[in-house]
């Protein structure tokens, strides 16, 4: 309020230096974001898109047609849009993508919010144990929900071997249970509920309650207040959820492959990963094309409604801290089912790896069968062709140490890079280059990863004035992973800055405190949730991440994800299984100490003010 | 300002659009060009390959190249690292297991930025190494002289390989005592829907050959449809490959993603009704009846009309350009083996894959099952090349 009152009473002349004061830094900002942009995003967007418009040398096998490799054509967008595959080839699997991640984006919505909700603003039982666990399914490479949906439903019936529930039940789940679109809808929904929860989390923990505390006064009911007052407040971060939901729904590859190949529910990214796999690249990325402009729409109707709203300012500087809401007997049943609810979705795919990789041999469930041999075994010929235990191998610990590098490096460039973009983007809302930086940095989760690692390898391959020779370097692999992950990075900054009040900064701005002061002081110790939330979203999807690797690493550079993938090409399945349950592991201890640092720095802060 | 992002999004389109692109298109001539012959002649390869070679020399240039770099299809060569090594002091082994597709794509992808970091490339996939990377001056084949005369001319030209693989069809030993099938049109009749199960086209790029082969066979599968069931075989699509295609998908199969994951389906040691899997791959004879990976139950038809499977050669050949060629000389060198089967060769002395060299002695192994003991097809590279694309598109649109 003293700044509203400073800038009401100052003679116009003085508004206009403080505009000024402002606005240069962010003007300086957002030139600098265009450059980085430009640089990891724009280049390997243009080319995809020059690449669906020329032939390609694996097209010199086509008959018919006149094929000069290099020269333009448009026979790529033709044979895709127009022609007898159409139909298969876009049309039906792009339907069924969007039903597929309307449907995540549901369950994705409803169960973060509602896991958010509990955690930060009521007194529930075992929080702590529901905040952790609501990450677990994210951790999990998204496979082994897939993997642990099929243990529990396939069945003789839909031809295949028995599961946990025909086994110990005699029950044959229906095909439409075991194979494509629910299956699929609910395998994801599972893995990428957490994101819900994180921002949610976040949303709500920075917004104070006086709103909704004059609706309480007002007599409004709690369910009207969380309508009409919550829900609106954190639209930002509803919406950013939802396009985070969608797009990484619309991306997925290796879900649809376990729970839709066996029965032909193909989808885009499937087509993408095929047409890529068959030197058909010139139509993988019009299809790729196609989900970017899908996904711009989503972003328009984002800013829409956005755009239509003054300001949230909800992060400002008075006002107290959230209300609590009192569960009163409902405290323990619902923790209690809460957490049953967590253990079945995040634990239990878990344990079955675990158990997995304590079986000496595949498929015998007896306890006489359980041994830490894929652990600690010494090499034995005759098992796994004389494979030792992961722990036995010292080649793994360089490939977690590169990993946790890699995945940290990434996280912190990419939390950074999120917050400034989501400060411009709140502070110059509706400017036509803010607006195209946020779009921008969206448009990386779009292009699928196996052709953006591709697109860095012949950008960086060689060298050249603009970009510096790097294959091979550890360089390259971070440059990739953060042009590639910015945009979680960037909703989660966009989401926390819209909520921070101008008047703090233009307080501060008023009594002179330069720019990077007013950032490190006021703006990031209150968007410091996002920052984390944002920079651990990347450091976890890195550690799993591969396809965007493939054609990037070298020996040299061995990952834990390079490794993962090694095991299972091998057929070591539960040497696979093994590293997976120590890549969960790795990744758990790592989050944890980054957020018992942010506790301690948390408390150091709250004890200096 | 709202008008204006579509507006500067279709500016940006038409920029893109109108903006020439920057490839150097690469000519059909066959002869070496002045800098692909400069290098050939540097490292004693192509025409310039001696008809002796004193490896000891080798050896010792190879020294100071001091390592080999192979792209792999096989997880099998990164376990050969220390046998290597041993065998040739001061000469590193380094391999990158990266599929057959992967290895391929990334050679020429390098090739085209001018970076030259592999020395051998070591996968199937003929047709496209033959067109994308041989045709195209970017590998160059080599065998040892004194292994010209135990390796068949096939297996030297125009690419070298190593060793035969192959995929065929498999049955649930458990379900059915005798093999199910005895033509391939057995697959199309009604008692099989629901019960096959395939590699997916889509996603196997060896599988897409296997179906590309067989519209390539649409001849001999015409003659056989008239001796099954006695009667000429009406046309529905263009040729009875793609009509045996059309039966197959009839029947309803589920499609899995790798081989690996259709095995434990077809191979169910509990399974109480018969099963078949459509392109598997043969070296997983190894997998079979091992207790450490489930003790599945199954087994190749190795007798059918007009054939049971399709092999097709492994090929290892030297990158032009390389920067350690007489390391990659070696390095073939090892991946043919000694008589025994042994060096290079050893990890793929396996039941399902067949060395290239005539003089080498099977292993006693219950699972191995001599190549002549199948009726194979070997696949034929040009026919796939030309009829890959059409066969593909013709799946895309008949698969719902």
């Amino acid at each position: 309020m003293d700044s509203e009152r400073a800038v009401a009473v100052a003679p116009a002349r003085a508004a206009r230096w403080v505009g000024r004061r402002l606005l240069a830094p962010q003007a300086v900002l957002a030139v600098l974001l265009l450059v980085v942009l430009a640089y990891l995003v724009v280049a390997p967007l243009f080319a995809v898109v020059t690449t669906s418009l020329i032939w390609q040398p694996a097209d010199t096998r086509l008959t018919g047609v006149d094929v000069e490799v290099g020269r333009f054509t448009p026979y790529h967008w033709q044979r895709v849009l127009a022609s007898p595959l159409t139909r298969n080839l876009i049309v039906l699997p792009l339907l069924r993508t969007l039903a597929v991640a309307l449907g995540v984006m549901a369950v994705v919505t409803v169960v973060g919010a509602a896991l958010a909700w509990l955690v930060v603003r009521t007194d529930v039982a075992f929080k702590g144990a529901i905040a952790t666990l609501s990450v677990l399914p994210y951790v999990l490479p998204s496979w082994t929900i897939a993997l642990a949906w099929l243990t529990l439903f396939r069945n003789q019936g839909v031809g295949a071997p028995r599961g946990f529930l025909e086994y110990a039940l005699g029950w044959q789940a229906p095909e439409w249970l075991v194979y494509g679109a629910v299956p699929i809808i609910i395998a994801l929904g599972i893995h990428y509920f957490p994101f819900g929860y994180l921002f949610f989390a976040g949303a709500l923990k920075n917004l104070n309650t006086e709103l909704e505390e004059s609706a309480d006064v007002l007599g409004l009911s709690r369910w009207r207040t969380l309508v009409r007052i919550t829900f609106p407040i954190i639209m930002p971060a509803i919406l950013s959820v939802l396009l985070l939901a969608f797009a990484r729904s619309i991306g997925t590859f290796g879900t649809p492959a376990i729970l839709g190949l066996p029965v032909r529910y193909y989808m885009v990214a499937t087509q993408i990963y095929s047409l890529n796999l068959t030197g058909r690249e010139g139509q993988a990325y019009v299809l790729a094309l196609a989900l970017m402009a899908i996904a711009s729409i989503g972003l328009y109707l984002n800013f829409k409604v956005l755009g239509t709203r003054k300001s949230f300012d909800l992060v400002s500087g008075k006002g107290g801290r959230s209300r609590i809401v009192k569960l009163g007997g409902w405290r323990i049943p619902a923790g209690a089912g809460t957490l049953l609810f967590l253990a079945a979705v995040g634990l239990f795919p878990l344990l079955l790896l675990v158990w997995s990789s304590l079986m000496t041999n595949q498929g015998d469930y007896s306890l006489a069968n359980l041994s830490l041999h894929h652990w600690i075994g010494a090499g034995r010929p005759g098992i796994n062709d004389g494979e030792p235990g992961v722990l036995r191998n010292p080649l793994n610990v360089i490939a977690i140490w590169n990993s946790v590098r890699l995945g940290l490096l990434a996280g912190f460039a990419c939390g950074g890079l999120g917050l400034l973009i989501g400060y411009l983007v709140a502070r110059m809302r509706g400017s036509l280059t803010v607006r195209f930086i946020e779009q921008v940095s969206f448009v990386p989760m779009l292009v699928p990863s196996i052709a953006f690692g591709a697109i860095y390898l012949s950008l960086f391959g060689r060298g050249g004035p603009l970009a510096p020779a790097l294959y091979g370097t550890f360089a390259l692999l971070l440059l990739v992973t953060i042009g590639k992950q910015l945009p979680y990075a960037a909703r989660a900054g966009i989401s926390a800055q819209m909520q921070v009040s101008k008047e703090l900064e233009e307080a501060a701005s008023v009594l002179s405190v330069p720019w990077h002061r007013r950032f490190a002081r006021i703006l990031f110790p209150l968007t410091r949730p996002a920052f984390l939330a944002g920079a651990l979203i990347v450091f976890i999807t890195t550690m799993r991440e591969l396809s965007l690797y493939i054609m990037l690493v070298t020996p040299r550079i061995r990952l834990m994800a390079t490794q993962a993938f090694w095991y299972t090409e091998v057929g070591f399945r539960q040497l696979a299984d093994a590293f997976t349950v120590l890549l969960v592991v790795v990744i758990l201890v790592v989050t944890g100490l980054v957020n018992l640092l942010n506790r301690l720095s948390a408390g150091r802060v709250r004890g200096a003010s | 300002m709202h008008r204006i992002v579509p507006l500067l999004t279709a500016a940006i389109l038409a920029v893109l659009l109108v903006v020439p692109s920057f490839e150097v298109p690469v000519g059909a001539q066959m002869r070496y060009p002045a800098d692909v012959d400069a290098w050939l002649k540097q490292a004693q390869l192509g025409p310039y390959a001696p008809a002796r070679e004193d490896w000891r020399a080798v050896h010792q240039a190879a020294r100071r190249e001091g390592k080999v770099t192979v792209y792999t299809s096989s997880s099998r060569v990164p376990a050969l690292k220390q046998e290597f090594e041993a065998m040739f002091p001061g000469v590193e082994l380094e391999a990158f297991q990266l599929g057959t597709a992967g290895s391929i794509d990334r050679l020429e992808r390098e090739h085209r930025a001018g970076i030259f970091n592999a020395d051998v490339i070591h996968a199937s996939g003929y047709a496209a190494q033959y067109h994308r990377l041989f045709r195209r001056h970017m590998i160059v084949p080599y065998v040892p002289p004194e292994l010209v005369a135990v390796v068949p001319k096939e297996f030297r030209e125009p690419l070298v390989a190593q060793r035969l693989e192959a995929r065929g069809i498999f049955y649930n030993t458990k379900a059915s005592a005798q093999p199910p099938i005895t033509s391939l049109w057995d697959l199309t009749k009604p008692e099989w829907r629901g019960r096959l199960s395939m590699v997916d086209p889509m996603v196997d790029a060896s599988t897409l050959d296997f179906i590309t082969q067989l519209v390539g066979s649409a001849l001999p599968l015409a003659r056989d449809y008239e001796r099954v069931f006695g009667q000429r075989l009406r046309l529905t699509t263009p040729n009875a490959g793609y009509e045996l295609l059309k039966g197959i998908l009839a029947n309803r199969p589920r499609f899995f993603r790798r081989h690996g994951d259709a095995l434990p389906v077809v191979g169910d040691p509990n399974a109480a009704e018969p099963r078949i899997g459509i392109s598997m791959v043969y070296s997983q004879l190894r997998d079979v009846k091992d207790p450490a990976r489930g003790n599945l139950q199954a087994w190749p038809v190795t007798q059918a009309t007009p054939y049971a499977g399709m092999s097709y050669p492994s090929l290892m050949n030297i990158t032009v350009r390389s920067q350690h060629p007489n390391a990659a000389k070696l390095l073939i060198r090892f991946f043919f083996g000694d008589e025994k089967g042994g060096q290079g060769m050893a990890p793929f002395m396996v039941p399902g894959n067949w060395p290239a060299r005539t003089d080498v002695r099977p292993p006693d192994d219950p699972h191995w099952i001599p190549y002549e003991k199948i009726a194979f097809k070997i696949m034929d590279p040009e026919a796939i090349w030309r009829l890959q694309t059409e066969v593909q598109d013709w799946w895309i649109a008949n698969v719902r």
